[in-house]
């Protein structure tokens, strides 16, 4: 760079003044004298000059920061360019419990291997392309006994509803009974309200892995003590497209009333609970339980059934048969006392019915006894201000005529019912008498329909806070429309039979996802 | 026998000349015997003048005729030859000869018979007194050399008579000879064609003669004959062209294919060369001369013609030829005559950079700087922040300043940032470890800063005080040290190059040199921070219009930026985005916005440039922070206001109107938000605006200490203090661990993916990352890693092609999804190995994360590789064998671009070296009207 000087830099400068500022000595001169001989009246021109000069400077300056600070200046904002992705819908599939299952084989031997006594009948159906149906693998089991997965494949975009149920009656020196469930897509995290472990109660866990991924799962069980600390409850391991069968007994012995929380990683998984009751050498009805809503601060759960009720109420007085009353299981999060309401609508299309209030322990699974209901269906309404499960064990039992007073006893679990969308699809199972469970919780009523596949269809007029019942042929997909917000059960009772599951809200599809690719 | 001579006048829009002329030629005491006239295509009163002449021969010429084609139209016109003493006697219209002139001629020629072309001493027009020319000879190497130029007549020359040659105007030439050797050259319609015919007079067997005592005007070179006057690469062009021209014509066979392939390389290194020589306006014409003459269709008919006359060996003119010692001689003689006619300014006193401090402050700083960064001492790059590494070689690193492919958002073919280049160009200097160039960079940010803030304030001073606190002021700047210590690596290299840019905008109406560095500081300070080209512009344009004699020299101040800009603005203007070029290059990071007060109290970060945190240690209330800082800026702020009223107060008011335009700046930076981190909007750092509002007020205030006088030193002391402090918490936050800088792994992505791309450098890795809105962020990082000089703002601001955006987002929100997209088919096309989820924060962005967590688990395609590392989760995808990707190139447009970016900078960089000696630039720079007073060796390249 050139040493040049900055030329003229300064137009207010006189160049007499500029040429002085060269030479070293200015600065013994007081400024003023460079002006001379007529250097006066220029010289106070000059300084008027700048002192306007700097005023305006501070006054531009002053308005700058202000301007800069207090106006309210619009923002140039853009938007980053985004894809919303909706995921390629995949097929629906649902997964059936299986037979029933017993620990070893009819001999006896081998107790570490469940194997099924029978074979349970799947009914489906789907609102779009036929449904596609396959086997799970078990060790011990024969194929048609495994448990069933049910999938429709996509047409197009549009996903179709997928249902199926099965049903399983069993009639052996162990187990007797109905036991009905529906079938259910897999899922990370699943509560199980249900099952026992007391002498002669056996629990088994099953856990159903039909994806392509292992799947490591880990339990959490809650009693009537609390939580229970055991070995074995984590790291789970289920392969993928295959079933694991797991003794609650193994993990949590003796215990009156369990809860289940099953949550996997990998894969996902379906799990139900099988419970079956032997008192004595009397069999006393078996039951698969699936899963039931999460925790919420509030649950629906229809269809309850009192069938011979007065029957019921006499035996409980009976040593062994206590669990034939009907309870409402409850396990309340947290570790604090908690007030739970419990409401019990009979399914009569009224909106009567009774609300009680409990003080339940937080952490700590409490059952509700709800005694001396007269034959009918019911609806129960459990809240709390904190969220909570709860699942509902209701029986029946008849004495056969001629039979020297023996019993045909069976029980079964309402689990908490989700609130329904607007199209819905359910299988009624092939069992006696099927019946729809059908509540409105809302404030307002909701006019549903129902068309049984092939049939024409029905309107349902459930009045708000007000649930009622249908009857349904065995065997039948029924697709119900316009049903959102309410909460369905099927149930089938016959003689000393008595099952129940919900109607499930199809599996929502992946939610669309905004995406910013950069 | 009584020679017969024929003059031919030959006039070309002379009119104001011509009557002068023909009423010399009335006077000559040996009069022509006959006169022919020539008008070539006058548009002026030539013609009706010429017609008054009373010549026996009037020729009309149509067309853009020559001197030489006109004369040569005369000659065909003239009756046969009659004798063997005929003489043709050429004149323009602006020769006027002195009454004796052709008596003195004919009476050279008559005494030696062996003489067939005389030349007549050539007077300027204007000052008879003066040689316009006199005698023409050639180097060793053939290039013409004037023997006289612009000299006053004393006689110094009469001596001489033998020469090579002699000019056209005045020229006595034998006619049985002009016809003998076919006239002038019409390739040669003006330079060097008496040079050419003289020659080939020589080397058909006469001699030629000058006649000092015959004296004829001239009012120019031949090649503005009847022309306005030509700008000097006009001239150099038709120069070199003459020149080239005859050597084709006078090689030898089989040197000639030689000679013809080297025209064009030449030309390459003759423009470097000119460049070098600040001669910028005679690069164009040495390409046009070299194409011409290589592919021009005069060199077959010249050299046939010079066959025919030749009698003789190029040996007959050897002596004559200048030797090269005499050249030299000539050429220094010629430089001095011009050095001593300028005019030397008077020289300012002013600091010099060892004894005024310079040197001290500069080694301090260095100190303080590596004591500041003491952190990344022993690092071979710098990470945190906005940092990232550069590539792993500097190849890799200078490939990605090419116009092309792009591996950014999802793979586009567009143009790079310009912010490239400077990265590039930095780490060429640890060429080995590019990325080792930024640690070098931040150990020396500090004192280069100060250096340039030091030489730029002698400018406006003259004692040592306001430099050292100029130097001071610019190194501990708020906003420099925000933008180290957050690693808004662009922001703080405009800042370090500001003062030189001004610096170099201060010389560069006088020195090519200055204007070519400033140029380049231009391309690099707008390169670097894109918001502050309105700033720039105006300070040029402003700059420009105060000196407009110098502007052809400060025009090419933006040039360098504008053809690194160029394809990027074509293509942002394109995507509907101009906003988007004022997007900082880089990583786009979000930052907390800062309040306008902020701002006034230059903070780019908010935050009070640290003292908010100082603040709340001690306990004070939030508002202490500003306050405090705002106190610590009041004696600087006083200063600057205080140079308004003080001697120089024109100096401060444009230092002050150049702060006020940095604050403009940045105030519209926290309102613009033109990239995009995901989905959230990120605003262009204010850092850069706020560097120009410093430079203005740090300006304001160097010229309020001049005009203190000898009461500098208490204020000085005070500024120096007071910002000492202010900086403190940002200059202690690199070592107390508040800066996000640290010291770099040079690892981008998860050890494994870094491994596997080590062995196929064409696999990618996906990250997906979850955005605080609940939505995913996608990137695709090729290889090891997106570096720092891969990423682009195209793609930070939604200007890259859609379609490879969507192909990602789409693969993407699959993947983060149940879903029975074909992605093994997608992630085989894209060349993924590997997703990674990196951590978030937020229940939204947690929700989503799990989301992709979830579902990546349960994706039998993916296996998971480990749990959280601080890169997140990994999952690799086992393709179908290696990754071998084809890219589409940026094709011929490309490499194009990419040749037009290198040329000119490479010329401007050349234009830059400062290549004079040093006695020479000094007297020449105190002269802005002398033109172009660069030499250059007409033969260097022979």
């Amino acid at each position: 760079m050139s040493d040049d000087e900055i030329e003229r830099t300064n137009a207010e400068r006189p160049d007499a003044e500029r040429t002085e500022a060269a030479r070293p000595d200015i600065e013994r001169r007081p400024p003023q004298r460079t002006h001379r001989p007529r250097g006066l009246s220029k010289a106070t021109a000059l300084m008027g000059a700048r002192v306007a000069a700097g005023v305006i400077g501070l006054g531009v300056a002053a308005a700058a920061i202000a301007g800069g600070a207090l106006l309210p200046l619009p923002s140039i904002e853009g938007e980053a360019p985004s894809v919303t992705v909706k995921p390629v819908a995949t097929a629906q599939e649902l997964v059936c419990a299986g037979g029933i299952l017993r620990l070893g084989d009819e001999s006896g031997q081998n107790v570490a291997n469940a194997t099924s006594i029978g074979r349970p009948l799947v009914a489906s159906g789907s609102t779009g392309n036929a449904v596609d149906s396959g086997a799970l693998d078990v060790a011990g089991t024969t194929k048609d006994a495994a448990p069933t997965t049910i999938s429709a494949p996509p047409d197009g975009p549009e996903v179709p509803l997928v249902a199926a149920s099965q049903a399983e009656v069993a009639a052996s020196p162990d187990f007797r009974g109905l036991a009905t469930a529906s079938c259910s897509p897999e899922s990370s995290e699943a509560w199980l309200v249900g099952g026992a472990t007391t002498v002669g109660r056996m629990t088994l866990l099953s856990l159903a892995n039909p994806g392509g991924v292992a799947a490591t799962v880990d339990l959490r069980i809650w009693g009537e003590g609390g939580a229970v600390e055991a070995a074995g409850l984590t790291d789970i391991t289920v392969q993928p497209r295959s079933q694991r069968v797991v003794p609650l007994s193994g993990l949590a012995p003796d215990l009156e009333s369990p809860v289940v929380r099953v949550s996997s990683e990998g894969g996902r998984v379906v799990a139900t609970l099988q419970q079956s009751i032997v008192r004595g050498i009397e069999p006393g009805g078996v039951e698969i339980i699936g899963s039931a809503e999460g925790a919420a601060r509030r649950h629906v759960i229809p269809g309850v059934v009192v069938r011979n009720g007065e029957e019921v109420e006499h035996s409980i007085g009976i040593p062994g048969f206590a669990d034939l009353g009907t309870v409402i299981r409850v396990l309340v999060s947290g570790t604090e006392e908690r007030d739970v309401t419990v409401t019990v609508r009979p399914e009569d299309g009224s909106t009567g019915g009774e609300s009680l209030s409990f003080a339940v322990d937080g952490g700590v699974v409490t059952e509700l006894p709800i005694e001396e209901l007269p034959d009918g269906g019911y609806a129960v309404e459990v809240s709390a201000d904190v969220p909570l499960v709860a699942a509902v064990r209701f029986a029946t039992t008849v004495t056969k005529p001629g039979s020297d007073g023996f019993r045909a006893n069976d029980f079964a679990w309402a689990t908490a019912a989700p609130a329904l969308p607007a199209e819905a699809l359910f299988v009624a199972p092939e069992a006696p008498t099927p019946e729809l469970h059908v509540s409105n919780p809302s404030d307002a009523a909701i006019t549903a329909t129902l068309e049984a596949q092939g049939s024409a269809p029905a309107t349902l007029a459930v009045p708000a806070g007000a649930s009622i019942t249908v009857p349904l042929a065995a065997s039948t997909v029924y697709s119900l429309s316009g049903a959102s917000g309410l909460h369905a059960a099927v149930t089938s009772v016959g003689d000393g039979l008595v099952s129940a599951f919900p109607v499930h809200a199809p599996a929502a599809a992946s939610s669309p996802l905004r995406v910013y690719a950069q | 026998m009584q020679a017969r001579v024929t003059a031919i006048l030959v006039a070309h829009n002379g009119s104001e000349y011509v009557d002068r002329t023909l009423a010399a030629l009335a006077r000559q005491v040996r009069k022509p015997d006959s006169l022919a006239v020539v008008d070539a295509a006058s548009t002026d009163e030539s013609a009706q003048q010429l017609a008054t002449s009373g010549a026996s021969v009037v020729v009309s010429v149509r067309g853009k005729a020559s001197f030489g084609e006109a004369v040569a139209n005369a000659v065909a016109a003239l009756p046969a030859t009659e004798s063997s003493d005929e003489w043709l006697w050429l004149l323009g219209h602006d020769n006027a000869p002195e009454p004796r002139a052709l008596a003195e001629l004919l009476g050279a020629v008559e005494i030696a018979p062996s003489v067939a072309v005389a030349g007549p001493k050539l007077m300027r027009w204007d000052l008879p007194d003066t040689i316009s020319s006199y005698g023409t000879s050639v180097t060793q190497f053939g290039a013409t050399v004037d023997l006289v130029v612009d000299e006053l007549d004393q006689a110094q020359h009469d001596r001489r008579s033998d020469t090579l040659a002699v000019g056209a105007p005045g020229m006595l030439v034998r006619r049985g000879v002009w016809e003998a050797v076919g006239g002038f050259d019409p390739a040669l319609p003006h330079v060097d064609s008496a040079l050419d015919l003289c020659i080939r007079v020589r080397l058909a067997g006469h001699r030629i003669v000058g006649v000092p005592s015959a004296r004829v005007a001239s009012a120019g070179p031949p090649e503005e004959f009847g022309k306005k006057p030509l700008h000097s690469g006009a001239r150099a062009r038709l120069a070199r062209e003459a020149q080239l021209h005859r050597r084709l014509t006078y090689a030898s066979r089989a040197a000639l294919p030689w000679h013809w392939l080297s025209l064009v390389p030449l030309a390459f290194v003759r423009a470097v060369a000119q460049l070098l020589a600040k001669n910028p306006a005679a690069v164009f014409g040495e390409f046009a001369a070299a194409f011409r003459v290589a592919f021009g269709p005069g060199v077959a008919p010249a050299r046939r013609n010079l066959r025919r006359g030749r009698t003789l060996g190029w040996a007959a003119i050897a002596p004559l030829r200048m030797p090269r010692r005499e050249t030299r001689e000539l050429r220094a003689a010629r430089r001095e005559v011009r050095a001593f006619s300028d005019n030397p300014g008077p020289q300012r006193e002013r600091a010099s950079f060892l004894s005024g401090g310079g040197g001290w402050i500069t080694l301090a700083l260095f100190a303080i700087g590596l004591l500041v960064f003491s952190g990344l001492i022993g690092a071979s790059s710098v990470a945190g922040g906005s940092l990232l590494p550069l590539s792993a070689t500097i190849a890799e690193v200078w490939s990605n300043v090419a116009f092309g492919w792009r591996e950014v958002g999802g793979g586009f073919v567009g143009a790079a940032d310009p912010f490239v280049w400077v990265l590039a160009s930095l780490a060429s200097f640890t060429f080995w470890s590019p990325s080792t160039s930024i640690v070098v960079l931040y150990f020396l940010a500090l004192p280069l800063a100060g250096l340039g803030a030091w030489w730029a304030a002698t400018r406006l001073s003259e004692r040592a005080w306001p430099p050292a606190v100029a130097a001071i002021l610019w190194a501990f700047a708020p906003p420099f040290l925000a933008s180290l210590t957050e690693g808004r690596l662009g922001a703080a290299i405009a800042h370090i190059v500001l003062p030189w840019l001004a610096l170099g905008l201060l010389g560069a109406a006088r020195s090519w040199t200055a204007a070519a560095a400033s140029a380049l500081l231009f391309a690099v300070a707008a390169a670097s921070a894109p918001v502050l080209i309105p700033v720039l512009v105006l300070c040029w344009l402003a700059w420009m219009l105060r000196h407009p004699r110098g502007a052809y020299r400060t025009m090419i101040v933006p040039i360098p930026a504008v053809v690194l800009f160029a394809p990027l603005v074509v293509q942002q203007i394109a995507a509907g985005n101009p906003l988007g070029l004022l997007a900082d290059p880089g990583v786009a990071r979000p930052f907390a916005v800062p309040s306008g007060w902020q701002l006034a109290i230059a903070s780019p970060a908010g935050e009070a440039n640290g003292w908010s945190a100082v603040a709340s240690a001690l306990g004070l209330p939030s508002l202490a922070g500003p306050i405090i800082v705002a106190a610590l800026l009041a004696p600087l702020a006083a200063l600057a206001i205080l140079a308004l009223f003080l001697r120089g107060s024109g100096r401060a008011i444009t230092s002050l109107i150049v702060a006020l335009l940095g604050f403009v700046t940045a105030v519209a930076s926290t309102h613009l938000a033109v990239a995009f981190d995901g989905s959230t909007p990120v605003f262009v750092w204010a850092g850069a605006g706020l560097s120009v509002y410093w430079l203005g007020i740090s300006g304001a205030a160097v010229v309020s200490l001049e005009a203190l006088g000898k009461a500098v030193l208490a204020p000085a002391m005070l500024v120096i203090v007071t910002i000492g402090a202010l900086a403190w918490p940002l200059a202690a936050s690199p070592i107390t661990g508040g800066a996000e800088v640290r010291q770099g792994t040079g690892r981008l992505l998860p050890a494994l993916a870094t491994a596997d791309a080590r062995a196929d450098p064409d696999i990618a890795t996906l990250e997906l990352i979850a955005q605080p809105d609940g939505s995913l962020a996608a990137r695709v990082h090729r290889g090891a890693g997106t570096t720092l000089d891969e990423l682009s703002t195209l793609v930070s601001t939604g200007g890259s092609d859609a379609e490879a955006r969507e192909r990602v987002a789409v693969l993407a929100g699959n993947l983060a999804s149940r879903s029975a997209f074909d992605s093994s088919a997608e992630l085989d096309d894209l060349g993924i190995r590997f997703v990674v989820a990196p951590p978030t924060e937020g229940d939204r962005a947690e929700r989503v994360r799990e989301r992709v967590v979830q579902a990546l688990r349960s994706n039998p395609e993916f296996t998971s590789i480990n749990e959280a590392t601080e890169f997140g989760f990994l999952w690799k995808f086992e393709g179908a064998g290696e990754v071998d990707l084809a890219h589409p190139r940026g094709g011929a447009l490309a490499t194009a671009i990419v040749a037009a970016q290198g040329t000119l900078l490479v010329a401007i960089a050349l234009l830059a070296v400062p290549s004079r000696s040093r006695r020479r630039t000094a007297v020449v720079a105190h002269d802005p009207d002398d033109e172009l007073t660069a030499e250059f060796d007409e033969d260097t390249d022979e």
